[in-house]
């Protein structure tokens, strides 16, 4: 017979309403089999008592409703952020707050005999008057490239070896992604995937900003026990027989730590081929690595001002962004989506984009009635209140990228939205009132993964400088812990398996060092993470 | 790398406007009627791609599917690497038509071509739906998209201009004029190649399955086959219909029972077989293309070597 081990802790956050906080949770088999006391969890028969968690809080294990498995491929290199980062091994990362720091990290963090020094996650909007050229980086090195990431992953600063490799050492080059000097030579900041393409291509970075090799899937496996996720879900891959395979390579492993809900972004293929590709991907997941999604992109980025914003556009006067798919395309791939039984997840930033996605789900769900899709507006990051209403009336749930409140409020603020929208931005409250199901994310790699991190925006809305943006969209701690559990698990129709702790679902816990609902609200994101459960086998940090 | 100079540089015809003007079909035409010139076609559109082979199978192109590259660019590293693959044909293509999407804005694109220094871009066509230009520039979602793909063009083509009378084609004619005033109008017979200087590498009509697609671009894989005797025709039909359709590209010159030597060419679920006109050697040469991910490639492979050898 199989073994079933209670688990005492401190306080069960169990989010299961009919018994909020328990003591103690009993798993057999990989499952819940009981959350309540000990005493009454013993009398399902044979048992062990396991009490190594018995001064911890736990919870059910974190839900990661949208980020990247390549999160995972950037940790080989140095992390330059400007606020401090623990790493996949523990490693705490304190901030690089000038030019002394980035470049004393960038050789200390490399290897001995480097091919090249990379940097990743540098944010000099976040640094006043901090600005990075290539002969700076000329300081690290001068005889290998040099190259630094910025945390958009849009634009790198490289050194002039790096230039030199790329071809873009000369005169005459007329690019707006790549800056000249005095000189007339670049200046050392490459922006766009075209500009940075020589320089990535030779670091073998280009097959790694979507999907991600075996370490780099390894690597993403404890990103998310450090952070106390179990299901995540990895918003755009190309899913290509290689991708493919590695995550299933991977994931199977005994020792996996996560399920990965891996979603499809293929676009040299029609609708059609894209919705079939979906459904044989379906058949193909396993237990832990999960298929049957696709990722549709409506728009660009906030901070990269290609978003598609109704009036009156950018506070600053820039162009509205631009399209990335056509109307007619969207609405036939909801359609044929909503007939396969495949789940669409809809990338829109600006209101524009928003409103388009609502206008074709109107179109698709008439075309191909269909109840209880989940289909799901990713960032939706400037939806109003009307726009929650009309996913509400469609059946759509929605994932709003609240870490940008932190990360880029003060840029939305000053140069994107101007101040009205952005305190409007990312609207818990107003999805919520809306009752329109809500998860929030990190889109790691873009912002660091941690949902803990992730509620304490939502929570809070508190500016990298200290302001607070939006009081009246702070949402309670109870309703953020939900989003980033059994919210992000019902976009993904897992919610049945997962995201609260109750008999019959998966045993996936967040294991704790201090009560999230008892810290004060500012404390959230510094709550430990000491591990995590997942079906039934312990990871620790 | 070497900076060539613009004469040396691999022209770039960029082919935009929005989706369902007809660019595919115009590119196409361009192919079909160009038979001294070679291109290479990459096309980069989202839901367009298998139907566009079958469209483009006619000619001897190299066709590269831009998958996107990035997750919120319409135009990314996948296109500095379709530049790159591209750069092993040098010697076999005068130029290059570049296919936007439907939705994509040219300038970037043209930029990106200058960057990479082994190109040039030519010219910049926006084709307009002239049936539909009078809605779409009023759209409220795709108005300033429809707009800003004929302010960034150079040169203007009307297309479907025969679904409409003539007083509804001048009012076109008369809204494009006004929108994107003083561009180069183009008629089909402007096949961007008839306007080359480059010198021409004219091998084409022995039919090199070697040269053909080679190397093949990374998600693809590729087969060829040495026909030393005839095929029966029928039977070779049949089996294409019933598994062509996972083909992406076919092409072939060998013989058939009835002693005809024949080119074969198709694409998905299009074939084509018609009299070759080349040289023949006496052995018949077939090759084909397929998604490396298609599962059944080996079962394929095992049943048309069955198939040649019942030919017998």
């Amino acid at each position: 017979m199989s073994t079933t081990t209670i688990y005492p802790a401190k306080r069960i956050i169990t989010m299961n309403p009919n018994r909020p906080v328990v003591e103690a949770v009993a798993v057999r088999d990989g499952r819940i089999l009981g959350a309540g006391s000990v005493k009454e969890l013993q009398t399902w028969g044979d048992f062990e008592v396991d009490d190594r968690f018995i001064d911890k809080f736990i919870l059910p294990g974190f839900v990661e409703g949208h980020c990247h498995v390549s999160a995972g491929s950037l940790w080989r290199f140095a992390y330059v952020g400007s606020h401090s980062c623990t790493g996949p091994n523990g490693k705490i990362w304190s901030p690089v707050k000038c030019l002394e720091d980035l470049i004393v990290r960038i050789r200390e963090a490399t290897p001995d005999k480097p091919t090249a020094y990379v940097g990743w996650g540098f944010n000099p909007a976040s640094l006043t008057g901090f600005s990075c050229s290539r002969q700076d980086l000329d300081r690290v090195s001068l005889e290998y490239p040099v190259v630094v990431l910025h945390a958009s992953l849009h634009i790198a600063s490289v050194n002039t070896k790096a230039l030199e490799i790329a071809g873009y050492l000369r005169q005459g080059i007329d690019h707006e992604g790549i800056p000249l000097g005095p000189d007339g030579l670049p200046m050392g900041e490459l922006r766009g995937p075209d500009a940075m393409h020589r320089v990535t291509e030779f670091l073998g970075l280009n097959g790694l900003m979507l999907s991600a090799d075996e370490q780099g899937i390894r690597t993403f496996g404890q990103l998310c026990v450090r952070n106390g996720v179990t299901t995540a879900a990895d918003l755009a891959n190309p899913l290509d027989a290689d991708a493919t395979n590695a995550l299933l390579r991977i994931g199977n492993e005994e020792d996996y730590p996560v399920r990965i809900v891996s979603m499809l972004r293929l676009l040299n293929a029609s609708p059609e081929g894209v919705v079939r590709r979906a459904v044989e991907l379906r058949d193909l997941g396993s237990d832990q690595i999960r298929f049957g999604f696709i990722k549709l992109v409506l728009d660009g980025s906030l901070q990269g001002f290609t978003a598609r914003l109704r009036w009156p556009g950018h506070y600053n006067g820039a162009p509205s962004g631009m399209w990335y798919t056509a109307p007619e395309q969207i609405t036939e791939i909801l359609s044929r989506a909503l007939e396969a039984g495949v789940g669409v997840h809809i990338h829109t930033n600006g209101d524009a984009a928003t409103e388009l996605a609502l206008d074709c789900m109107q179109v698709a769900l008439k075309k191909s009635p269909c109840l209880g899709h989940r289909f799901t507006i990713q960032h939706a990051q400037l939806a109003t209140q009307a726009q929650f209403a009309r996913m509400r009336e469609l059946g759509l749930c929605v994932n709003l990228f609240v870490n940008h409140i932190y990360h880029w409020g003060e840029f939305h603020r000053k140069e994107t939205l101007g101040p009205e929208r952005a305190e409007r931005m990312d609207a818990c409250a107003s999805a919520l009132a809306e009752r329109v199901p809500l998860a929030i994310h990190s889109d790691a790699p873009v912002t660091p993964l941690s949902p803990l991190f992730t509620a304490w925006c939502a929570v809070n809305r508190v500016t990298d400088t200290g302001r607070v943006l939006g009081e009246a969209q702070r949402i309670s701690v109870h309703q953020a812990l939900s989003a980033i559990t059994l919210g992000a698990a019902y976009t993904l129709n897992l919610d049945g398996e997962c995201g609260s702790i109750e008999s019959g679902k998966r045993a996936d816990l967040a294991i704790l060092s201090e009560d999230p609902t008892e810290v004060e609200p500012m404390g959230l994101k510094d709550v430990g993470v000491v591990g995590t459960v997942q079906n039934g086998r312990v990871f620790l940090n | 790398m070497a900076y060539l100079d613009i004469k040396e540089k691999i022209p770039v015809t960029i082919v935009g406007g929005y989706l369902g003007s007809g660019k595919t079909t115009l590119i196409n035409f361009w192919i079909k009627g160009s038979e001294k010139f070679k291109y290479a076609v990459l096309v980069n559109d989202f839901g367009q791609i298998n139907i566009d082979e079958v469209l483009l199978s006619s000619g001897d192109g190299l066709v590269i599917g831009l998958s996107g590259g990035c997750i919120c660019c319409s135009i990314g590293s996948d296109l500095m690497s379709a530049l790159d693959q591209l750069s092993a044909y040098h010697e076999a293509i005068d130029g290059v038509v570049l296919e936007v999407s439907g939705v994509g804005l040219p300038k970037a694109i043209s930029a990106a071509i200058e960057l990479d220094g082994r190109y040039h871009s030519k010219d910049i066509v926006c084709v307009v739906d002239s049936n539909r230009v009078g809605r779409q520039i009023k759209d409220p979602y795709i108005g300033d998209t429809v707009r800003a793909q004929l302010d960034q063009s150079s040169s203007i083509f009307m297309s479907k201009l025969d679904l409409l009378d003539a007083q509804a084609r001048e009012k076109a004619r008369a809204l494009v004029e006004q929108l994107a005033p003083d561009r180069r109008w183009l008629s089909h017979c402007d096949v961007p190649g008839s306007m080359e200087t480059r010198e021409v590498n004219q091998s084409s009509q022995d039919f090199d399955a070697a040269k053909w697609f080679n190397p093949v671009p990374q998600d693809f894989a590729s087969e060829s086959f040495e026909l030393a005797r005839a095929i029966d025709e029928d039977s070779l039909r049949d089996f294409l219909k019933q598994t062509g359709r996972h083909l992406l590209r076919i092409k072939g010159v060998f013989q058939l029972t009835s002693g005809k030597v024949v080119l074969l060419q198709g694409a998905n679920d299009f074939i084509d077989i018609c009299e070759w006109r080349g040289t023949w050697g006496g052995v018949g040469r077939l090759v084909y293309i397929h998604h490396r991910d298609w599962t059944e490639s080996l079962n394929f492979k095992r049943e048309l070597s069955a198939l040649m050898e019942a030919s017998l």
